[in-house]
C-alpha cells in the first residue's frame, strides 16, 4: 500500500464513521494535514471544536474500515477514476475558498489548475427554446475566454451549457453530478454528452462511488458546484429548482451570483435576489467576464466607492 | 476600478452581526457572558493577565467553527495554495478597508480621539516575511499611511486564556501615540491584549482594538446562544457596527 493510499484510504474511513455533516470531517482532515496522523493521535489543530470532534471521529474507526476504504479506492481507480480527497494537491483550489467543501470528489476525466477560473452555469430542467439559446450564448462565450463552464448534466439548461462549451475549441467544461461516479449516467439521453465531458473536461462526483442519484443529493452537489466556480449564473429557473438554491449557496459562499436580466423580469424571487448585495444582473458576457477578471486577478490597492 | 465594495458586498451573507454592549454581552468582546456576568470568562481572566488592558472590543464579525467567515481567517494566511490566500486576503483585505473607513468615527470614539498610528498583532509562531494581517491592513487607503509594523513577539509566553505583558514587545517607543490596533481572530484575547499592553508599554497613550472576526461557540453557555441568534436573525450591514448600533 503506497503512503499517498493509505492517507486517502483514512480519509475515506473517517467520512465513513462522520456522526455529522461530511463537510465538518473535510474541515478537521484540512486542517491537520493528515488522516493518518489524525488517526494515529497526533493531531496539529487549532480549533478546540476540530479537536473534540476530530477525538470522536477516530474512536468510531473501526479496525476494518481502513481496508474496506482502500478495496473501493482500488476498485474506482481500476475503471480509470481518480480519486482526489481534501489533503490531495490535485483537490481543487476553488474548493478551499468554501468551508463546506467535501472530503473527496471522484473525477472521471481530468481536472487542471486554470479550471480555477471556472463558472457555474445553471438552470431548469423544463427549459425554453430562449433559455437554451441563452445558456449556449453565455456558456460559449466562457469557454472561448478560457473560462470552464460548470454545470451538473441535467437536461435543459445544464445540457445546453455543456454543449456549447464542447463546440468551441479547447472549450472546457465540467459536470457535477447528483449520483457516485460508477453509477450509470443521468438522465440516459446525456450518456453520449457525458462521454464528450470526459474527453474535453471532468465528470465530478463527491459521493460514495455506488451510490445512486437520491433527492438529498442534489443540494449537497449544489454546493460542490457553486464551489468549484468563482461564482454561478442563472439563466432560467422557477422558485422551487435547484438552480435557485444554488443561488442561495453561492451567497453563504461568497461567491459571485449572476442572474441574467430576463429572469430577473420574468421572476419573483430573481427580483428579491437582484436587490441583495454582491448580485449582479447580467445582459451580456461581458458584465460577467468584466467581474471575474477582477475577482482573478486582485489589485493591490483597494479604494472606496466614491 | 475594484473597490473594496466589489469584494465585500458577496460575503454580506456571509458576515454575522455583532451585538451592541447590553443585558446578556460582554462589555469587552461581544460574546455571551455566564449568567449574571457583564464579561465573558475569557475576557475576565485575559483582561487581568496584563497592566493595560482594553476594555472595549470592536469585533467586525461573529464566526463559528466551521463557518464560511471562520475558513477566510483561518486560510488567508495559512493555505498552501498562493491562488487561495490571494482570494480569501482580498476578502480580508477588503472588509478591514471597508469597515474601518465606514466607521472611523466609532473607532475615534473608542480610543478617545484620531488614532496616530494603526499596527497589527504579530505572529506567535514562525512566519517569514511580512505578515498576511499586515499586508491585509496595508492594501487599505485610509489605514495605509498610518501603519507601522512595531510588535514582534516577546519574551514572554501567550496561549489559550494567557496572556502576558511580554508576550509581545514594541519595537519602537510609541510616547504620546493613539493606536488603532487591528487582529484578525479573537478567541480568548490573549493575543490582543497581550499585544495592547506592549503598545502602552512602549508609551503609547491609548489603544483599541479592531477586531475581523470574533470566534463563538453557539453552545457554551446560555448567553452565547442567544448572542448567535442575535447574529443569525439580524442581517449583516456595514452601515452599522456593535459601537453605534
Amino acid at each position: 500500500m503506497s503512503s499517498l493510499a493509505s492517507e486517502q484510504a483514512a480519509v475515506l474511513a473517517l467520512t465513513t464513521v462522520s456522526p455529522r455533516e461530511w463537510y465538518r470531517t473535510a474541515a478537521v482532515i484540512y486542517e491537520a494535514g493528515s488522516a493518518l496522523e489524525l488517526l494515529s493521535g497526533e493531531s496539529r489543530l487549532l480549533a478546540q471544536a476540530h479537536k473534540d470532534y476530530a477525538r470522536e471521529l477516530v474512536q468510531r474507526v473501526g479496525s476494518d474500515d481502513l481496508a474496506e476504504a482502500q478495496d473501493l479506492i482500488d476498485r474506482v481507480s481500476a475503471q480509470g477514476i481518480t480519486l482526489y480527497t481534501v489533503i490531495d494537491e490535485g483537490y481543487p483550489s476553488n474548493l478551499h475558498l468554501i468551508y463546506n467543501r467535501p472530503p473527496f470528489i471522484w473525477v472521471r476525466g481530468e481536472l487542471r489548475s486554470e479550471d480555477f477560473r471556472a463558472i457555474a452555469v445553471v438552470g431548469t430542467r423544463e427549459a425554453s427554446e430562449e433559455g437554451r439559446q441563452r445558456a449556449t450564448r453565455l456558456a460559449r462565450g466562457l469557454a472561448e475566454a478560457n473560462v470552464t463552464v460548470l454545470s451538473g448534466l441535467a437536461k435543459g439548461i445544464d445540457t445546453a451549457a455543456h454543449t456549447a462549451a464542447l463546440a468551441v475549441d479547447g472549450g472546457r467544461t465540467v459536470a457535477v453530478v447528483g449520483n457516485g461516479i460508477l453509477v450509470p449516467i443521468y438522465p440516459k439521453e446525456n450518456r453520449a454528452l457525458a462521454e464528450r465531458i470526459q474527453e474535453q473536461g471532468a465528470i465530478v462526483s463527491q459521493f460514495w462511488p455506488d451510490s445512486p442519484p437520491r433527492q438529498m443529493n442534489f443540494p449537497m452537489r449544489n454546493v460542490v458546484m457553486s464551489g468549484m466556480g468563482m461564482g454561478t449564473v442563472v439563466i432560467e429557473a422557477s422558485a422551487t429548482s435547484g438552480a435557485k438554491m444554488q443561488a442561495r449557496l453561492a451567497l453563504d459562499h461568497g461567491k459571485r451570483l449572476f442572474l441574467l436580466d430576463s429572469l430577473v423580469t420574468s421572476q419573483e424571487w430573481a427580483r428579491r435576489y437582484a436587490e441583495k448585495p454582491g448580485v449582479s444582473v447580467v445582459r451580456s458576457l461581458d458584465d460577467v467576464l468584466d467581474v471575474l477578471v477582477k475577482l482573478a486577478a486582485p489589485p493591490e490597492q483597494l479604494t472606496l466607492r466614491l | 476600478m475594484a473597490t473594496v465594495e466589489q469584494y465585500t458586498d458577496p460575503y454580506i451573507a456571509v458576515y454575522r452581526r455583532v451585538p451592541p454592549v447590553g443585558d446578556g454581552v460582554c462589555t469587552v468582546c461581544h460574546t455571551g457572558p455566564g449568567t449574571g456576568y457583564s464579561i465573558c470568562h475569557s475576557c475576565s481572566v485575559t483582561t487581568r493577565q496584563v497592566t493595560y488592558p482594553v476594555r472595549h472590543v470592536l469585533p467586525i464579525s461573529l464566526y463559528e467553527v466551521p463557518d464560511q467567515y471562520w475558513n477566510v481567517l483561518r486560510y488567508y494566511k495559512d493555505s498552501d495554495r498562493s491562488e487561495v490566500r490571494s482570494q480569501l486576503g482580498t476578502v480580508l483585505a477588503a472588509t478591514i478597508a471597508r469597515f474601518t473607513a465606514k466607521h472611523w468615527s466609532c473607532i475615534v470614539g473608542m480610543i478617545g480621539s484620531e488614532p496616530t498610528l494603526v499596527t497589527t498583532v504579530p505572529s506567535t509562531g514562525r512566519r517569514i516575511g511580512e505578515h498576511p494581517l499586515a499586508h491585509a491592513v496595508r492594501r487599505s487607503q485610509l489605514l495605509r499611511p498610518l501603519f507601522f509594523d512595531t510588535l514582534a513577539k516577546g519574551p514572554g509566553t501567550i496561549g489559550h486564556l494567557h496572556a502576558a505583558d511580554d508576550g509581545f514587545v514594541a519595537l519602537h517607543p510609541l510616547t504620546g501615540h493613539r493606536v488603532l490596533l487591528i487582529e484578525d481572530t479573537f478567541t480568548s484575547g490573549a493575543r490582543a491584549q497581550s499585544a495592547a499592553s506592549a503598545l502602552r508599554i512602549a508609551g503609547a497613550s491609548a489603544v483599541g482594538i479592531v477586531t475581523a472576526g470574533r470566534v463563538i461557540n453557539p453552545s457554551w453557555n446560555p448567553n452565547c446562544t442567544l448572542v448567535w441568534e442575535y447574529a443569525r436573525a439580524e442581517p449583516f450591514t456595514f452601515d452599522v457596527c456593535c459601537m453605534c448600533a
